[in-house]
C-alpha cells in the first residue's frame, strides 16, 4: 500500500474528552472501572419522546465568557467544556510555542454542528420571519460552527476544516490529519468531534423507527434500536518525534470507504465496511491477531450489529476481544468516532477493556463472544470502527507509543 | 510537498449555464448572470425514483461530478471524492426546524436523512457505485481552498484520483440576513496523480501552496461572468479557476495563480499550468 503509516507513524501528544460517562478523561476512567453507565431516562428539554439518553449534566451549570454571545450554542458549550479538561489548553500552548499557531491545523468532525441553535431561532422568528437579533450569528449557523469556534477558543490560525460526514465524522478527521502532517501541510493537528442532543436528531432518528424506549443493548438478541447522546473530545497529533510532547499513543493505521448502497442502511455484507478495516490493517502493517481490543460501532441497531458482529466474526475470528461501548454514553453520531477511539486508546495504559454493557444474550446469529462485564489485559493495539449515513465508513488503528 | 495533480474532467452548473463549457461561453455575451435562471438539473446517473427525492444541492452536486466523470473516462469506483459545501442544505434545515416547533414534532425520515452534510457525497457513491473514500467537507466561506487542499493532498499522497466537487444552493429565506446567496452553483474537477495514464485529454497541472495573507501573490483577476455571486457563494468562489482553466486549454495561458482566502491570516495560492504533451501528462 502506498502511504503506510508504519514507518511514519503520527503521535497522539495528548487526548481529553467529555460524555455522559464522564466529563474528562479522569472521570471517564473511574465511571468504566465501576461500570457506571451515563444513560438517564430522556429528560431533554422539549423533548417528549420515550427513550433513553446519554445527556451531559455539566452542560446545566455551563457559564459563558463574557462577549461571547454570538458564540452561544449548546454544541459550542460542550465544546468548550471539553476543551478545558486535563492539560489539554497547556499543550496546545506548548505546541504553538514549538511551532507558531500558523502551522497548527483545526479539523473538527460533527454531524448536528449547532443546529440546536437553529432550532432555538426558529422558536424565535420576528413576525417578518426573520431571525431575531441575537441569533444574526453567521459564525455558529453554518456548519462549520465546531472549526470556527475551535480556532476562536485556541487561536490557532492555520488550515481549518470540518468534517460532516454523519456518524464517520470524528474518525475521518485523523486519516485528513495524518495526510496533512504526512504532506508537511502543517506541524501539529488538533483534531476534534462534537454533538449535542437536539431535537433534530432525537425526532429524526425516531421518524427511521431506529430510538429505542428501553437502555440500549448493542448485539444482544433482543436489541430493538439505539439510544442518542452527546459529547465532545479532541486529540492533538504531530509526526512521530517531532514535538516537545511525549507521545501518549501512536495512530497506526487508518481506512476510508463508502458502502455504494443506501443513504441510511448499512450494505447488507459489511463490504463497505471490510474495505475500511483492510486499508487499517494494511497501513499500520498488522494482522486481524495483533488487534488486542476492537472498539465497534455497535449501534444496538437490528442491522448494524448483525452485520458488523458477522463481518468482525469472519475477519477477526469468534474470540475477538471487542465491545461497544454505545450503552455507556449512547450514540454521540458526529462525535461517536473520536470519543470511541479515545476509549480504545485510553485501553493502551489503562489495560481496562470495557464490556457492552446491558449485554444479556448475544444474538444467536452473532457469532461473537461478547461479554458485558470488563476485562483486564495487555492491550498494545487497538482498533475503533465509525459508519455513517450514506454509507460512509471510517476504521482506525492506534498502538501504544513504546512499541 | 510537491502537489501537482493533472485535471481530466471539469463539471460545472449554475446561473446561466448547465455545463463548464457554458459557463465559458458567458464569458463574451451580455447575459446578466445575476437574474438569469438555469433548469435544476436532472443527473442521469440518479435512477429516476430516487432523483424525485433528491434535494437540489444534492442534484446539482451529482450532475457537475457526473459531467466531470464522463469527460475523464474513468468508472467511480476509481476516483475518492470530496465534496464541499458551505452553507449544506439550508431548505431542509429550515423544514426541520420549523417542523420542530410544531406540537407533534415530525419529521420526514426521507427528508432526515438528506439532511446529513454528506446526502450529495452519499447520493453520489451510491447511485455511481463507487466504494472509494468519500469527504464532506464544510470551512464556510473557506470551503473551496480547504476541499482543494485536501484532495490535492489525498491525491498525491494515496496516488489515487480524485473527484472535487463545490456546492452551495441559494439560501432558505429566514438565512438570507447572514448568507445573502441569492443564486447557487456547483462544480466538479476531476484531478489524478501525476504519471496517471488516461486515454482522456489532460487539460491542466494544478498545484496549491499555503501562503500568509500578508505575502504579496500574484493573481489572475481576469473579470469573471459571475464574479458577483462568487464573493458571497462560498462554492462558487472556484469560478475564476475555471474561466481560467479555459484560457489555458484554448492556448492563451501558460500558467495563471488564483488566490482563495483560507481563513485564519493565510491563503491557498492555486496555480494552473498548460500541458507541453496532453497525452503524457507531467
Amino acid at each position: 500500500m502506498v502511504n503506510a503509516l508504519k514507518n511514519a507513524p503520527i503521535a497522539v501528544l495528548d487526548y481529553e474528552l467529555t460524555c455522559a460517562t464522564g466529563c474528562g478523561v479522569a472521570q471517564l476512567r473511574s465511571a468504566l472501572a465501576l461500570q457506571q453507565s451515563g444513560l438517564r431516562a430522556n429528560d431533554f428539554e422539549h423533548s417528549t419522546l420515550p427513550t433513553w439518553i446519554g445527556r451531559v449534566p455539566e452542560l446545566d451549570n455551563f457559564r459563558w465568557p463574557d462577549n461571547d454571545a454570538l458564540w452561544h450554542s449548546r454544541n459550542n458549550a460542550l465544546i468548550h467544556l471539553a476543551l478545558h479538561q486535563g492539560q489539554l489548553l497547556t499543550n496546545i500552548d506548548a505546541l504553538a510555542t514549538q511551532f507558531g499557531r500558523a502551522r497548527i491545523g483545526i479539523i473538527m468532525g460533527s454531524s448536528t454542528s449547532s443546529i440546536d441553535r437553529s432550532e432555538l431561532a426558529y422558536r424565535h422568528l420576528t413576525p417578518s420571519g426573520e431571525l431575531a437579533p441575537e441569533f444574526q450569528q453567521e459564525n455558529v449557523l453554518n456548519p462549520h460552527a465546531p472549526g470556527l469556534y475551535l480556532a476562536h477558543l485556541t487561536g490557532i490560525s492555520g488550515p481549518n476544516m470540518t468534517i460532516n460526514t454523519a456518524c464517520s465524522s470524528s474518525a475521518k478527521v485523523f486519516a485528513s490529519a495524518a495526510r496533512w502532517l504526512q504532506a508537511g501541510l502543517v506541524d501539529a493537528v488538533l483534531v476534534g468531534g462534537a454533538d449535542t442532543l437536539c431535537l433534530s436528531v432525537l425526532q429524526g432518528f425516531d421518524s427511521l423507527q431506529l430510538v429505542s424506549e428501553q437502555r440500549c443493548k448493542p448485539f444482544d438478541d433482543t436489541r430493538d434500536g439505539i439510544n442518542l447522546g452527546e459529547g465532545a473530545g479532541f486529540s492533538l497529533l504531530a509526526r512521530s518525534g517531532e514535538a516537545c510532547l511525549p507521545a501518549k499513543a501512536l495512530l497506526r493505521g487508518y481506512g476510508e470507504s463508502s458502502d455504494a448502497h443506501h443513504m441510511s442502511h448499512p450494505h447488507p455484507e459489511g463490504e463497505g465496511a471490510r474495505r475500511a478495516i483492510e486499508q487499517a490493517l494494511a497501513r499500520a502493517d498488522l494482522a486481524p491477531a495483533d488487534i488486542d481490543y476492537i472498539n465497534l460501532h455497535g449501534t444496538a441497531s437490528r442491522a448494524n450489529d448483525s452485520i458488523e458482529g458477522k463481518l468482525i466474526a469472519n475477519m477477526f475470528g469468534a474470540e475477538a476481544c471487542a465491545s461497544s461501548t454505545k450503552a455507556w454514553m449512547g450514540h454521540t453520531l458526529g462525535a461517536a468516532g473520536i470519543i470511541e477511539s479515545l476509549v480504545a486508546v485510553d485501553a493502551l495504559h489503562t489495560g481496562l477493556v470495557p464490556g457492552t454493557l446491558n449485554l444479556q444474550q448475544v444474538d444467536s446469529d452473532i457469532p461473537l463472544a461478547l461479554f458485558a462485564e470488563n476485562r483486564q489485559k495487555n492491550v498494545h493495539h487497538v482498533m475503533s470502527n465509525s459508519f455513517g449515513f450514506g454509507g460512509n465508513n471510517a476504521c482506525l488503528i492506534f498502538s501504544e507509543a513504546n512499541v | 510537498m510537491n502537489n501537482q495533480c493533472v485535471i481530466y474532467g471539469v463539471g460545472a452548473w449554475g446561473p446561466g449555464f448547465n455545463a463548464w463549457s457554458e459557463l465559458l461561453a458567458l464569458k463574451n455575451t451580455a447575459v446578466d448572470t445575476t437574474v438569469v435562471k438555469t433548469n435544476t438539473p436532472k443527473p442521469a446517473v440518479i435512477p429516476a425514483n430516487e432523483r424525485r427525492r433528491a434535494p437540489l444541492p444534492v442534484k446539482m452536486a451529482v450532475e457537475v461530478s457526473w459531467q466531470a466523470l464522463q469527460a475523464s473516462g474513468l468508472s467511480s469506483d476509481q476516483v475518492a471524492c470530496v465534496f464541499g459545501s458551505g452553507l449544506g442544505d439550508t431548505d431542509i434545515t429550515d423544514y426541520m426546524c420549523r417542523a420542530l416547533t410544531t406540537e407533534l414534532k415530525q419529521l420526514s425520515p426521507t427528508k432526515f436523512h438528506n439532511s446529513v452534510h454528506n446526502a450529495a457525497a452519499g447520493y453520489w457513491t451510491i447511485s455511481s457505485e463507487c466504494m472509494q473514500a468519500a469527504n464532506s467537507i464544510a470551512a464556510y466561506q473557506y470551503t473551496a481552498a480547504l476541499s482543494v487542499l485536501e484532495a490535492l493532498t489525498q491525491c498525491t499522497l494515496e496516488q489515487v484520483p480524485v473527484m472535487i466537487t463545490l456546492f452551495d444552493a441559494a439560501a432558505c429565506p429566514a438565512y438570507k440576513s447572514l448568507f445573502p446567496v441569492e443564486q447557487s452553483f456547483a462544480a466538479a474537477l476531476l484531478v489524478c496523480p501525476a504519471g496517471y495514464r488516461l486515454d482522456a485529454e489532460a487539460l491542466a497541472i494544478m498545484s496549491c501552496t499555503i501562503q500568509e495573507a500578508s505575502q504579496q501573490n500574484e493573481t489572475n483577476n481576469d473579470p469573471c461572468p459571475i464574479a458577483a455571486l462568487a464573493k458571497v457563494n462560498p462554492a462558487a468562489k472556484i469560478a475564476p479557476t475555471l474561466m481560467g482553466l479555459g484560457d489555458i486549454v484554448a492556448g492563451k495561458a501558460q500558467q495563471l495563480q488564483y488566490t482563495l482566502p483560507l481563513g485564519g491570516t493565510q491563503n491557498l495560492q492555486l496555480t494552473l499550468q498548460a500541458l507541453t504533451d496532453k497525452n503524457t501528462s507531467i
